[in-house]
Order: C-alpha cells, then sequence, then structure tokens
C-alpha cells in the first residue's frame, strides 16, 4: 500500500489519455469510517436477528434466558444473549445439523436436553468444533475459546463461525419475518443488511445533546475497530520473526487487556443506545467501569518508551507496511488509546 | 502484584482413562482425583518456578476418548509444549502416544527439531497390573529421543519433574514467549498498575 496514494503526481497513465488530478482522500485505514459489521454489538445484534428467524431456534433463546441455566446474567444485550445461548452447546450442534450435505451431521441429542449439565454443554461444544472442520476455511476453536467468560476473544472467534455456519444454511430453513415488520426484498441470508447501519436518526431521536451521545457512540466504535487493527497488527508481526515477542509486548504496552475493556464498554454503550432515549443514561456506563479504565496507566505510561522502540526497530517494521506503514500510520496508531483517554 | 511473568501453554494428549486429568490435577491443585470422569476440556493454570524466574502454565486437559480426536490438531498448533500419556497398565495406550508424536511432528514440522515433548507413563503405583516394562520404554525413549517418566498421580511419585522437564524445554526453545500480567483472583481496589517495563 502506497502512502502517497491520495496526493499523486503522476501523470503517467497506463491507458493513455491525460490524467487530471484531483485531490483524494488518502484512503487509508486511519481514515475509514467504522464499518458496522465488525463491532462485536453489531454483529451479534445482526446474528440474534438471523437466528431468531431459523425455524426451531427460538426456543434455545429462551431456555438460555431461563433463570435456572448456570450462566444466567442479569445483562440483556446481544452479546451476552448469544454468549449464554452459545455456551449451551446444543444449539450450535442444532445450527450446524442444518446444513446440506457433505456437512455431516454430528451426533448429539438436540431436545430434551439437560442445560444446567456441564459435561453435556461441553461435549457439544466439542462436537460442534469438531463439525466445523469440514466446512472449507472455516477458523478453528477450542471450548475454553467459549468456556472462558474472561476475554472477548474466544467469543469473537465463535461468533465469526457461527455467522458462516448461518451463512450456509439453505433459504428453506428461514421462517418468514414476521407480518408486522416491513417487508423485505433480502433473502433470508441477508437479513442482517436490512438491520439499520447506520445509529438511528428518526425524528424522535432528535432530542438535546443527541449528537454528543451519536458522536460518542460512533467514535467509540471507530476506537474499537483501531485496537483491533493494532492487535491484528501485533500479531502479524509476532508471526513473522522478525521482533521478539517481549519488544512487541513493549510496543503496544497492555493492548489485548485494552481492547477487551473497551469492547465491553462499547457494549455497555450500544445497549443504552438501544433504550428510549428518555431512559438512557450515559454516565452508568462510566461509572460501572471506572475501576477498570486503570488499564489506562500502564499503556500511557508506556507509551514514550513505546514510541522510542517504534523508532529503533522501524527497519524491521517496514516488512508490514503493507498492513500499517511505519512513519505516517503506526505512530497515529499507538498514540490513540493515549488521545482517547485525554479526551474529557 | 502486577508481575510480568512469561507464559507457555501445553497440552496434555493420550488414549482415554489413562490419567491425563489425574496427572494434570495431581500437579496444578495437588490432589489427587479417584473417580473416573471423562473429561472433554478443562483448563488449568498455574505459576511454576524455573531458575528462580516465575513462569505461567496454561495446561490443557483433554478428552482422550476417540470421538473427540479431531479436535488434537487445534490443540497441537496452540500448544508449546506437549505432555504424553499412556498407561503403564495398558501397554496399547502406547499406541495412541506414538500416533500423537508423529501428528505433532507433522503440525510442527516447520518449527524445526526440538519440539518440547515429554512421555509419561501413569499408574506407577499399580505394579501388579503393569504391563509396560522398564526395557519397552529405554527401548522407545532411546528411538523416539524423547524423555520418558514413570508416574503415580495417586502418590505423587514423579509427576512435578514432568512439568519441571517440560518448562525447561520451552524455556530453552522459546526464550521469548511474550511477557503476561498474571491473572489475579482478588482485585485489591487501590491496586494501581505500575509502569513495570523498563
Amino acid at each position: 500500500m502506497s502512502t502517497s496514494a491520495g496526493r499523486k503526481k503522476s501523470i503517467i497513465s497506463t491507458s493513455g489519455g491525460p490524467v487530471i488530478d484531483i485531490p483524494v482522500a488518502n484512503n487509508t485505514l486511519l481514515n475509514k469510517a467504522a464499518s458496522q459489521s465488525t463491532s462485536l454489538y453489531q454483529q451479534c445484534s445482526a446474528l440474534r436477528a438471523r437466528l431468531m428467524r431459523v425455524e426451531g431456534f427460538p426456543p434455545y433463546f429462551a431456555l438460555s434466558a431461563s433463570s435456572d441455566a448456570p450462566s444466567a446474567r442479569r445483562s440483556t444485550d446481544p452479546v451476552t444473549q448469544l454468549w449464554d445461548c452459545f455456551a449451551l452447546g446444543v444449539p450450535l450442534c442444532f445450527l450446524l445439523n442444518l446444513l446440506p450435505p457433505p456437512i455431516q451431521n454430528v451426533a448429539v441429542q438436540t431436545t430434551d436436553f439437560d442445560p444446567t449439565n456441564e459435561k453435556t454443554r461441553k461435549r457439544a461444544i466439542a462436537q460442534f468444533a469438531m463439525g466445523v472442520r469440514q466446512i472449507d476455511g472455516c477458523p478453528s476453536f477450542t471450548v475454553t475459546d467459549l468456556w472462558d467468560r474472561s476475554s472477548t476473544d474466544g467469543f469473537v472467534k465463535v461468533v465469526n463461525i457461527v455467522s458462516l455456519v448461518v451463512d450456509n444454511i439453505p433459504d428453506d430453513f428461514f421462517i418468514e419475518s414476521p407480518p408486522s415488520s416491513p417487508p423485505t426484498e433480502f433473502s433470508a441470508k441477508d437479513s442482517s443488511d436490512s438491520l439499520p447501519t447506520e445509529i438511528s436518526e428518526g425524528p424522535s431521536d432528535k432530542y438535546p445533546g443527541s449528537n454528543v451521545t451519536k458522536e460518542l457512540l460512533y467514535t467509540e466504535r471507530k476506537y474499537v475497530q483501531d485496537l483491533e487493527t493494532m492487535q491484528s497488527y501485533s500479531n502479524t508481526l509476532a508471526q513473522s520473526n522478525t521482533i521478539d515477542l517481549d519488544t512487541i509486548h513493549l510496543l503496544f504496552p497492555n493492548l489485548n487487556k485494552l481492547l477487551n475493556f473497551q469492547r465491553r464498554f462499547l457494549i455497555k454503550l450500544e445497549s443504552i443506545n438501544e433504550l428510549p432515549w428518555q431512559e438512557r443514561r450515559w454516565g452508568s456506563a462510566f461509572t460501572e467501569f471506572e475501576e477498570e479504565f486503570a488499564v489506562y496507566e500502564s499503556y500511557c505510561a508506556n507509551y514514550t518508551n513505546a514510541s522510542d522502540i517504534l523508532m529503533h526497530e522501524e527497519h524491521h517494521l517496514m516488512a508490514l507496511d503493507g498492513m500499517l506503514n511505519v512513519k505516517s500510520e503506526l505512530p497515529a496508531f499507538l498514540i490513540k488509546p493515549v488521545q482517547r483517554d485525554a479526551e474529557p | 502484584m502486577g508481575e510480568l511473568v512469561r507464559k507457555y501453554r501445553v497440552v496434555v494428549l493420550g488414549a482415554g482413562g489413562v490419567g491425563k486429568s489425574a496427572l494434570t490435577v495431581r500437579f496444578a491443585q495437588g490432589r489427587f482425583v479417584s473417580d473416573y470422569n471423562p473429561t472433554i476440556e478443562e483448563e488449568y493454570a498455574c505459576d511454576v518456578q524455573a531458575e528462580g524466574e516465575t513462569c505461567l502454565l496454561e495446561i490443557m486437559d483433554t478428552a482422550g476418548a476417540e470421538q473427540f480426536t479431531a479436535l488434537n490438531e487445534v490443540y497441537i498448533k496452540r500448544a508449546r509444549g506437549f505432555v504424553l500419556v499412556f498407561s503403564l497398565t495398558q501397554e496399547s495406550t502406547l499406541q495412541d502416544v506414538d500416533n500423537i508424536r508423529q501428528q505433532i511432528q507433522m503440525i510442527k514440522a516447520q518449527e524445526g527439531q526440538s519440539i518440547p515433548i515429554v512421555v509419561v507413563g501413569t499408574k506407577m503405583d499399580l505394579a501388579r497390573e503393569r504391563e509396560v516394562t522398564r526395557d519397552t520404554i529405554k527401548d522407545l525413549a532411546a528411538r523416539w529421543g524423547l524423555p520418558f517418566y514413570e508416574t503415580s498421580a495417586k502418590n505423587n511419585w514423579h509427576v512435578t519433574d514432568v512439568f519441571h522437564d517440560l518448562l525447561g524445554q520451552m524455556r530453552r526453545r522459546y526464550p521469548d514467549e511474550p511477557l503476561k500480567k498474571r491473572k489475579e483472583k482478588t482485585k485489591s481496589r487501590n491496586r494501581i498498575d505500575r509502569c513495570i517495563i523498563m
């Protein structure tokens, strides 16, 4: 990726015709708008909507929501709902078994199972984890990825895998949308596209401060995506064997924990945003997570050090310029958490 | 508090019922599980001292049952070190160890020669039921070029040796594993994550 893409001075054109030099915004990751598809909350919300239309699936949501299930939590945001539901294991197998041949069904009893039995649930998760390996290009995961609630990284993987499975479910298994909702021209598979892709902006949403909160939510989404970009950069760097892992850790101090916290914080903001505006208590997100903001301390404290490492390792990092340019992009990413934290 | 440690991922593999969980739980929690309850997947984390440095071992205990062996590949890809378990009282379980050993070498082929592996014979206390002889073990150890340990989770014989040997191998093979902040079980209110990295 060339960094000067937007400032091209070249008048040499492969087509031979005259080229008019029009200024173009740099199409870099830095300038890219937050896309809906990669926010965990939005992804879960879309996936939940699709799953509600898979024939026979909705009862599993009810099952995981019933209070006697061990994982019953207070929150009803789509992330928690999907997590609780998937952690039952059996619903995952149910979905996999809807896939057409050559995908082989997994032998799991999908009705009348005991949702409180840990072994039953884990066995079903393991069966699903093995079953999805039949799907070309499907990433792998382990039971712990879904079972361990302390990190969202594993769950992000599972959501992607389940989305992939649902993509492959034949249309016949999707029931029509309830008549109350507007008719959709999309096929069942595209149903996620019909979800609002912008922050809702109806006339009822014009209330005092709406622009401020919209800005907050929008920039938080973008910020989480930027952190995800940094994480995948850091992972790629680790695999490239150009820099030792300790140095990578110093370059992105505490990044995984930071991302994990920000994901959960964003989920909270998103769920506040779903409420009628009179009930939105934005401050509660900050008071609830107050202590966790401490993850910023070590990031900020080590930022100067990270910048030094960046300069020192520049020649090594150049190998990954295709992902993030070491001169023009990476420094801007590195300072993002510091900037975000400093905002009033 | 907030101390940085090196984290190593270990996976325990072997046939069903050989005592993978008994071995793992004995090491990680210092107790003996006597009743048999087939594992699906269980993760344990524990601190281990090595040459004056504390390391965090993340030990993945797996299902030995045949129906789950398709997951082994996923475990092998993620782990740094391997504990291959067979039962001294059941010679056929050595075959599973051999299969897994070859699978590891295939998957980790690009990582070069020395993959940290320890082979463990369990149920050493059941001397009367023993099927695998010392000679068999000597012979295999030489052929595979791997360290073997005879253990008893019940009597806590040589269990820690297994994991210390493996940790030593991993530290030599992967000296640059990233430093991680140890997960803390209890959160203290006034804890400050200082700038520890210098």
